[in-house]
């Protein structure tokens, strides 16, 4: 920070020195309304309803509650050695997001009867704008590391993840930072994941960012208390951090440990995860024979395939699209 | 990167004081190497040229061209998306006559991605760029005034989201210019 600081001041010392004299004054000026806009930085919250946001103190992620209704780590203390060989899909929501994303595949899961689901709620998410604002990605990252070696531990021998949006570069930085012991992971879903975002100013919020504070997201109907509204930007923040890191990662190559698949399912047009993220991936990352991941390219235009509840309006192909991925991620466990 | 701004700066402050030739050539042209880093993404190199005459407003107007690639850039040994910036562009030099230059520059081009399989032709490979810049230009005194730094920053009017657009193309970048005069 004293770094920027010095380095700004000398940019604008350099910059006014080569200016006249009237210049220089209209820049001195200048320069004070800035030193006063930034000294008078709010800090305030947003306009959060409590009765409805999630972000709010009242509204929390069910999981947080009731955590046997969404963890199989909890919902089975004690599992038989019968339980122990059906498979477990450990499912990580995007940014913002709550286990209210993976809802319908859990739906799915019951229908087919043959594995379990462990929604997973990120760190610092479903709670309330303060947590929100003060967690590090690391810190989202951590349940999901937490879910694995409990159900390692419980004996579970067949272990799949399934990652949505932000949730992917978050799984795809477990598995290349060695952050946990692979060898009851079978297969990593990925659906519509984050590496570059659609939207490319979010890479200038550290400068931008402390004169916004945060940024309001608009809520389909549904959406409400399921996900936050208020974004802090130290949130945005770690997520071009996290994104930085991942496309950085993936430039350098990430092999998969030896027996793990991996599939992506992208949207064509995403509003939120720009497409060229599903060619990193299959650019970057490898399967541990040296061949490539799969890449599925959805003919869509909605950010998150799999997730329709919640949407004002949900077509026919989106609906089709949500059955073709569950389907094929089904067949796959 | 921070620091070696910094540092350059420092160097250009103290010396801006100093004239450089006076130029009576009827046209100059300059050629040289070029490279531009957009804020959260890749490193793009390439070359650059720039060409002022002495009739076109006693050489402070340029005309020029930026061709620049990831291949160069970030995409050397790695897995980087192959993005590749063609530009043409007319600039503004203030000072003609100084050593340190300060200049107003408009990019016009296109833009363009290879992704490498099939499967991705469906996702936008062309764009068009259009792009505002400015910065220093600073002929250093050494081997007859032929060599100048030219350290820039720019903004895209045009960035992609990967739909209706390049997403290879960011909105915010930096560029360093070292040109040799012909």
């Amino acid at each position: 920070m004293h770094i920027n600081k010095a380095f700004h001041s000398v940019l604008y010392m350099f910059v006014v020195s080569i200016m006249s004299l009237k210049t220089k004054i209209f820049n001195y000026v200048l320069l004070t309304a800035i030193i006063m806009a930034s000294c008078s930085k709010d800090d305030a919250l947003p306009p959060i309803n409590n009765a409805i946001d999630l972000d709010g103190t009242l509204i929390n992620d069910s999981s947080l509650a009731f955590p046997e209704k969404f963890l199989q780590s909890a919902a089975n203390l004690n599992p038989s050695s019968l339980d122990l060989e059906i498979p477990v899909v450990i499912c990580a929501h995007g940014f913002s997001a709550t286990t209210f994303e993976w809802s319908e595949f859990r739906d799915f899961a019951k229908t087919q009867k043959k594995f379990f689901t462990s929604q997973v709620l990120l760190g610092s998410h479903g709670r309330d704008y303060a947590d929100f604002k003060a967690g590090t990605w690391q810190q989202w990252q951590q349940p999901i590391i937490d879910e694995y070696n409990k159900l390692r531990t419980l004996g579970y021998k067949k272990i799949y993840f399934a990652g949505s949006s932000t949730g992917c570069p978050l799984l795809i930085d477990i598995i290349k930072s060695n952050k946990i012991k692979p060898d009851v992971l079978k297969h990593i879903f990925l659906v519509d994941p984050v590496v570059v975002p659609s939207n490319k100013t979010m890479t200038l919020i550290s400068a931008v960012g402390p004169a916004l504070n945060y940024v309001e997201t608009t809520m389909e109907k549904g959406e409400d208390g399921f996900w936050y509204k208020y974004r802090p930007y130290q949130a945005i923040e770690q997520l071009n951090m996290l994104t930085q890191v991942i496309r950085k990662e993936l430039e350098s190559g990430i092999t998969l440990p030896s027996n793990i698949g991996l599939t992506v399912y992208k949207s064509k047009k995403d509003g939120t995860a720009d497409p060229i993220s599903a060619v990193l991936i299959k650019k970057g990352l490898k399967l541990g024979n040296g061949s490539d991941v799969e890449v599925i390219m959805i003919d869509s235009d909605i950010h998150v395939v799999t997730r329709l509840r919640g949407r004002n309006v949900i077509s026919d192909k989106d609906i089709e699209n949500q059955k073709f991925v569950f389907k094929n991620m089904g067949d796959k466990i | 990167m921070k620091k070696y701004i910094f540092l350059f700066l420092g160097i250009l402050g103290l010396m801006q004081f100093t004239n450089a030739q006076i130029d009576t050539a009827k046209q100059n042209f300059s050629l040289g190497l070029r490279t531009k880093k957009y804020v959260g993404f890749y490193y793009l190199n390439g070359i650059s040229g720039d060409i002022s005459f002495k009739k076109v407003m006693d050489h402070k107007l340029h005309f020029g061209f930026n061709i620049a690639s990831s291949l160069l850039g970030s995409g050397l040994g790695s897995n980087a998306v192959t993005a590749t910036e063609v530009e043409v562009s007319v600039a503004r030099y203030y000072r003609v006559h100084k050593r340190l230059q300060p200049i107003l520059r408009l990019n016009i081009g296109f833009a363009n991605a290879q992704y490498g399989d099939a499967m991705f032709d469906d996702l936008p490979q062309n764009d068009m760029l259009l792009s505002f810049e400015t910065g220093v230009a600073y002929s250093l005194p050494y081997m007859q005034n032929k060599m100048k730094l030219l350290l820039s920053g720019g903004y895209n009017f045009i960035s992609g989201n990967g739909i209706t657009g390049l997403g290879t193309v960011y909105p915010v970048y930096g560029a360093l210019s070292l040109f040799w005069k012909m």
